[in-house]
């Protein structure tokens, strides 16, 4: 257990408080290392949240400069931050809530030739892309690596959320095992979010990534939470693990991360399973 | 003609409830498979649903969960519906 000084002794008070945390387990969040991919909606109130619960190293993947458009609902950013890149005003905002904490901006783009070696540095991951190859790309990581992943995704006034412990439950592949044809499922860009529901979902992601590392509570695994915000109402839907699943099945066909085009290549191509290797 | 013994829900969700235009319809395709009643509502739906639930080769897409009555279908092909029960559609959803 960390010495806290009296500074960090009071800011973790109510954290400390509580039976299920106490000293110790702040000193687990002090300890943790929680990768977020993308610094947008989601990504903002899971970084806020991690932030100033103290998880101690908070690394941040997104390529992006912050734009006029992505105010309404990225909340690590402010007017101010217009064109600075997303890594960047991520960090001076969450540095700024807690100075406990050290934030590793990652200013590029994640594909199947870096994305194992930025995950492996890290406990956990949050997956907060804007886009179907992404996420795929990091649950392929992730069950590669064996890390646990809080996946989210949201559109107009709807969330999904689940959390992915590999060989605890199902994969994202296991839900969805192929991404939709390009162009069917729109973007925000494209259909817009209610910046609150971005809110409501990272939550939940946060809450999700702070029990992982405290071993509390009920993990979303195996469950998909269903978030409809215009009825305000969630349902939750067991997803079994799929044995025959490409990446975290009993005998996967996907053992290398894979990039978009590659998968359209494949999907596009012959009857054979897929043996991708790197 | 149907009647309401017939009657089963379908509960869509986001760009699928948009393009139906509701979160909830009622079919009378009870006694259908879940497999036989998904083609049923495409061909009655039209050209705008039918690439949210088949390819272009007429093959489900592997990127929907169906749910009836908020379990997941192992028999999709050998289920039959009975009245009043319901159908939920999920599309994975890319935003963050």
């Amino acid at each position: 257990m960390s010495d806290f000084s009296e500074a960090q002794i009071e800011r973790y008070s109510r954290h400390i408080i509580l039976r299920e945390v106490g000293g110790k387990g702040q000193s687990k969040l002090l300890d943790s290392r929680v990768l977020i991919i993308g610094a947008g909606g989601l990504g903002s109130p899971v970084g806020l949240y991690l932030a100033a619960a103290g998880v101690g190293t908070i690394g941040i993947v997104d390529s992006d400069a912050v734009d006029l458009s992505n105010l309404q609902r990225q909340i690590l950013h402010a007017t101010t931050d217009l064109g600075r890149p997303k890594c960047l005003s991520a960090r001076e905002t969450m540095e700024d809530i807690n100075p406990d904490v050290c934030v590793v901006p990652h200013q590029f783009h994640l594909d199947s030739s870096n994305v194992l070696d930025v995950v492996a540095d890290y406990d956990i991951v949050v997956d907060g892309a804007d886009n179907f190859p992404t996420r795929y790309l990091v649950n392929d990581a992730c069950v590669m690596q064996g890390k646990p992943l809080s996946h989210a995704g949201i559109l107009r006034f709807e969330g999904h959320v689940t959390t992915i412990v590999p060989g605890r439950g199902p994969c994202y592949r296991c839900l969805y095992p192929e991404p939709p044809p390009p162009g069917l499922v729109p973007s925000c860009q494209e259909a817009g979010i209610l910046g609150a529901v971005a809110g409501i979902v990272g939550s939940i992601q946060a809450a999700e990534v702070l029990k992982l590392i405290l071993r509390i509570g009920d993990a979303l695994v195996g469950r998909l939470l269903v978030f409809d915000g215009l009825e305000m109402a969630f349902r939750s839907i067991e997803i079994p693990r799929d044995s025959g699943c490409s990446v975290c099945g009993d005998r996967p066909t996907i053992t290398a991360p894979i990039d978009y085009e590659e998968f359209c290549r494949l999907r596009g191509g012959t009857e054979s399973k897929p043996e991708v290797q790197s | 003609m149907s009647t309401n013994g017939d009657l089963v829900e379908l509960r869509l969700f986001g760009p699928l409830r948009e393009v139906v235009g509701k979160k909830l319809v009622s079919v009378p395709y009870a006694g259908l498979t879940v497999a036989e009643a998904l083609v049923r509502f495409a061909d009655e739906q039209g050209e705008s649903v039918r690439p949210m639930l088949f390819d272009s080769r007429g093959n489900r897409l592997r990127s929907l969960i169906l749910l009836l009555n908020n379990q997941t279908v192992d028999q999709l092909e050998t289920s039959r519906l009975r009245s009043g029960d319901v159908i939920t559609v999920l599309l994975p959803l890319a935003g963050g």
